[in-house]
Parts: structure tokens; sequence; C-alpha cells
């Protein structure tokens, strides 16, 4: 690689840091506030900070244009998340990161369509339940998934349900949690389409950002 | 204990206590207590929260009574010993797991963690934390400008604050208009503060913009009108005419030349003064339009604005006005010394940003 090509690229990475972190401390700022009300609220805080995240970062996905720039963004947002009075909380960070990952990786497959938000709004919000029953379930072992289904089959017995119906309900259950992240990633490609929209009106009229 | 031994042992204790077997996990938990109660206390820091006991009770009763064959029953309940065993040893390892856990992350310092993304090519990440504790701040900045820049949704306002945080990644320099508030019930002296603190300004050779209501009464001292005072040129226009019960009826007009005034002012002057936001103002009428396009032209511009206290909540909110900077005469009195000297020190700011921008 020639030294100017090394130089390009290096300064390519600065400003493309720069942007996740300008866009990692705003994630975090909605992170630190909208949290901590919703924690205070005693509401599922998770799901609905999950689509939150995704609206920002498919906005800003879309906005940059640059690949993986969602996961840079989780990656300082994790670490800003880690200095709120909570301190290092493993199971918010890594939701943040998996948020990044999966908007990074929708982004690749998807570009700038509608699919990116909602693919990633699904996964994103369905991962933060799941990842509360994984932790749970590397905690007390396999037993935990024996007791679960054991108290399914309980379930569905006290609620007269024919054998098998009690996952439907867990079904629809998880459908609901992916419609609340669809819908904060249907919001982020808005805004991120608006956005681009007035990039481009910015360009047409020859105005310099500011 | 070095951090490196114990990270050591947090992954001894984590691998004993995965592969399942009673014993070893027993003797896990005996270890993790004792290297927790002799070196480092924040490994029970998670246990003493009701959560994690509320479920250890419900995990082990549910244990107790789903799995393994019933051997007795506790309150009509069946429950099996083999159960309650199962439930136990589940509870042994979430402790134990718990507690090296807590070991293997507290031996990992910041520095540690530094070390290790500079190791795989990311020493961008910590300039990057650095750089992104820096911004916080300026987030709030920023979506004050957008609100002011773009009327549209708040989708699309949000669409601005992206934009702007990109710019400013970019190099760009995020503005601010500095808006500080006078209010107070009728009659507390709002104008007269607007007054002082333009002969104040006029004194110290600032150039002073804007405009202050006059109070016109008849005879009886009885108000009949206002009329708007132009700092500058000391022209007066009837803002509003009236008597009684009646009330006043305002001359849309003198809105116009008022806006106007603002307009012209906003280039030449260091600070804008601004008399009165009321009921008119808090429906987006008249002085509103003129200053809002004042405020998106001129982002740098200080302002100083007498605000109605029965409308303040709502104006406060249209015009990004925070409590700090708001002087309230009901409260504290006679303008103070205090309140402008944060005027000027935010012109001084102004005055010192500018330069640095030449």
């Amino acid at each position: 690689m020639s030294k100017k090509s090394k130089v390009e690229k290096s300064s390519n990475q600065t400003v493309m840091w720069k942007q996740a972190a300008v866009f990692g401390a705003l994630w975090g700022v909605i992170e630190i506030t909208i949290g901590s009300f919703l924690h205070a609220t005693r509401l599922p805080s998770g799901i609905f900070l999950a689509s939150t995240g995704i609206a920002l970062l498919t906005a800003t996905q879309m906005l940059t244009g640059k690949p993986w720039m969602a996961f840079r963004i989780a990656l300082v947002c994790a670490g800003v998340r880690a200095l709120t009075p909570h301190g290092l909380m493993l199971g918010p960070m890594a939701s943040i990161l998996l948020q990044g990952l999966f908007v990074s990786v929708a982004w690749i497959l998807f570009r700038n369509s509608i699919l990116t938000g909602i693919v990633a709004g699904a996964f994103a919000t369905i991962s933060t339940q799941l990842q509360s029953f994984v932790v749970k379930l590397f905690a007390y072992g396999v037993e935990l998934l024996e007791i679960y289904l054991q108290l399914l089959g309980k379930a569905e017995s006290f609620f007269r349900l024919e054998h098998g119906q009690g996952w439907i309900v867990i079904i629809f259950y998880f459908a609901f949690v992916a419609s609340i992240g669809i819908i904060g990633g249907i919001i982020g490609h808005r805004i991120g389409w608006l956005a681009l929209q007035m990039i481009s009106e910015r360009s047409k009229s020859g105005a310099t950002p500011e | 204990m070095n951090n490196r031994v114990k990270f050591a042992v947090g992954l001894l204790l984590l691998i004993i206590v995965i592969t399942g077997h009673r014993l070893p996990m027993i003797i896990a938990l005996i270890s993790s207590v004792v290297v927790g109660l002799t070196f480092e206390r924040r490994v029970f820091r998670k246990i003493g929260k009701p959560a994690f006991w509320i479920f250890t009770i419900f995990v082990t009763l549910l244990a107790g009574s789903l799995l393994g064959e019933d051997s007795f029953k506790w309150h009509g309940i069946p429950i099996s010993k083999e159960g309650v065993i199962a439930g136990l040893f589940m509870n042994i390892r979430a402790f134990t797991i718990v507690f090296s856990t807590v070991l293997i992350a507290t031996s990992l310092s910041k520095e540690r963690m530094l070390r290790y993304t500079q190791k795989f090519g990311l020493e961008q990440v910590n300039q990057a934390y650095e750089s992104a504790i820096d911004t916080l701040p300026l987030v709030k900045d920023a979506w004050w400008e957008a609100q002011l820049e773009e009327s549209g949704s708040i989708l699309k306002k949000i669409a601005r604050l992206m934009i702007k945080l990109m710019d400013y990644a970019e190099g760009e320099k995020i503005r601010r208009v500095k808006i500080f508030g006078i209010t107070g019930c009728q009659g507390s002296g709002k104008s007269t503060s607007i007054e002082i603190i333009a002969k104040k300004f006029k004194d110290e050779r600032k150039r002073v913009g804007g405009f202050y209501q006059k109070k016109i009464i008849n005879e009886d001292g009885k108000s009949i009108a206002f009329d708007l005072v132009h700092f500058n040129s000391n022209k007066s226009i009837r803002l509003a005419e009236g008597e009684g019960r009646r009330g006043f009826t305002f001359d849309e007009e003198s809105f116009k030349a008022a806006s106007e005034w603002l307009a012209v002012d906003a280039k030449s002057s260091d600070i804008l003064l601004v008399d009165e936001l009321g009921i008119l103002e808090s429906k987006g009428k008249g002085h509103a339009n003129g200053l809002i396009q004042v405020i998106r032209n001129n982002p740098e511009i200080v302002i100083v604005a007498t605000f109605r206290k029965d409308k303040l909540k709502t104006l406060a909110s249209r015009f990004l006005l925070s409590a700090d900077n708001t002087y309230d005469h009901d409260k504290k009195g006679y303008l103070s010394d205090e309140f402008i000297e944060l005027i000027k020190a935010e012109l001084e700011n102004k005055a010192a940003l500018d330069e640095t921008s030449l």
C-alpha cells in the first residue's frame, strides 16, 4: 500500500470513529435518560430501549452509508453506558452490542431498504427477551429448561388448552415483542430517509453545512 | 490479590461449576466464598438484591415440585426430595457463576481493556470514548438548534439533529442561541429590567438591539395603550389600544415593524432585547415568528426577553428557555447584578468564540 493511500485510510478511519463517537454519545444520552425513566416506571425497559436504539442505528447507518458503522456506534455507546451510576452492567452492554451487530448485518444485506429496520428491529427486541433467558439458563443449568417446559405444560392444563397451544401463546408474545422493534426500525428508516433527502436538497442548493 | 491470579481463579471456578459434578460444585462454591471474603467483597454485591433471593427460593420450590418423583406433600403441594436437591444444586451453580464472573470482571481493569483493544487494532476506540464524553453536552445544543431550524414533524427535527451531528463529526461547529428570560407578575418591573439591561450594556459600549414595551396611561392613571419603543432609533409604534373590560386590541402592523427591527438589529447588535412575549406568542402569533426567524438566521445571537408568567411554561418550551437562564421578579425581587453578570459572561464567551473562528 502506498504512503498516500495509507494516510487516506487512516484519515477515513478517524472520521468514521469521530462519527461513531458523536452518534454513540447521542445514543448514550438516550440510554441514560429514557432508560432511567423506564427503569423507574418499571416498564419493560429493554424492549423499548432496543426499539429506540434500532431507530437511531438504522437512521445513522443509512445516513453515513459506511459498513459496520452501527456496530462502531454500539461499541462507543456500550462504553458510555458503563459510565452511568449503575456502573459496568454486562446485560445492557451486551444488548447494545447485539443491536449494533443486527443493524450492521441487516444493512449489508438490504442496504437502505426498509427491510434493514424491520429485520434488525425484530431481532433486536427478541434478543433482549432471549438474552435474559439464556443468562438464566447458563447460570442455573439445563434443569431450568426442564422446569420451564413443565410449567408450560401445567399452564396449558390450567387454562384448558390443548397440548402444544402454550407454544402458540409464546409465539404470539414474541411476535408482539418483535413488532415493537419493527416499529422502531421503520421510524429509523423514515428518519434516515428524511436526513438523506435534506442532504440531497442541501447539495442541490449548493449550500455548505452551516 | 493480583489481577491475573483473580482472573485465573475466577475462570477455574467457572469451568469447575459448568462441568456439573456435584462434589466439585460444592468445593467451588466454598472456594469462591472464601476468596470473596478474603480478597474481593464486591462478589457479594449481586446477591444482596432481594430479586436474586426470590428467584433462588422460586427455583428451589419449582424444582422440588416439578422435577423427580413425588415423595411428600408440603401445604398440599407434592414435593420430591430429588427435585429439591436438584434445585439446591441449581442455586449452588448460579451462586458460584455469579461469584466467579464478578471476580473475572473486577480483574479486568479499564487500562487492561484498553490495552487489549489496542492489541486488536482498535486503538481509536479509546479516543472515540473520550470524544463521545466531550460530545455529550453538545447533543443538547444540537437538538436545540435543530428544533429551531426545523419547523416540520418531530421526525424531521430528529433527521436535522442527525445531520448536525454528522457535520460536527466532520469538523463543523455546533452553534447555540442563548436566550435569557425575565418573568414576573404584571407590574413586577419586567420592562424596567429590560431598560436597565439596555442602559448597562450601552454604557459598556455594547451594541444593543430590539425594543421594549411602554405603557401609556391616562389622567386617571389607567393604562389605555402600549407602545413598542426601538432601542436603536428611539422610534415608537402603537402596539395595542383599549380601555376597561373590553381589553386591548393589537395592531398587526406593529408586529411586522417589530420583526423588521429584530431582523436588522440581529445583524448589527451584540445583544437583542425583546419585551414582551405573552399569550399571542404562546400561540405562535405576535412576535413569535419574527423572533424565530431571527434565531434561525442568527444562531449565535444573545437574546434577553421578558415572558408573561402565566404563559411561561408554553413560552419556555417554544423558545427553549431554560430555568437556569430565567430571572423571576416574584421570587428574587428587583434585577440582580448576578443576572446581568450571567448575560455579560455569555457575551464575552460569544466574543471569544468569534475570535477563535476568525
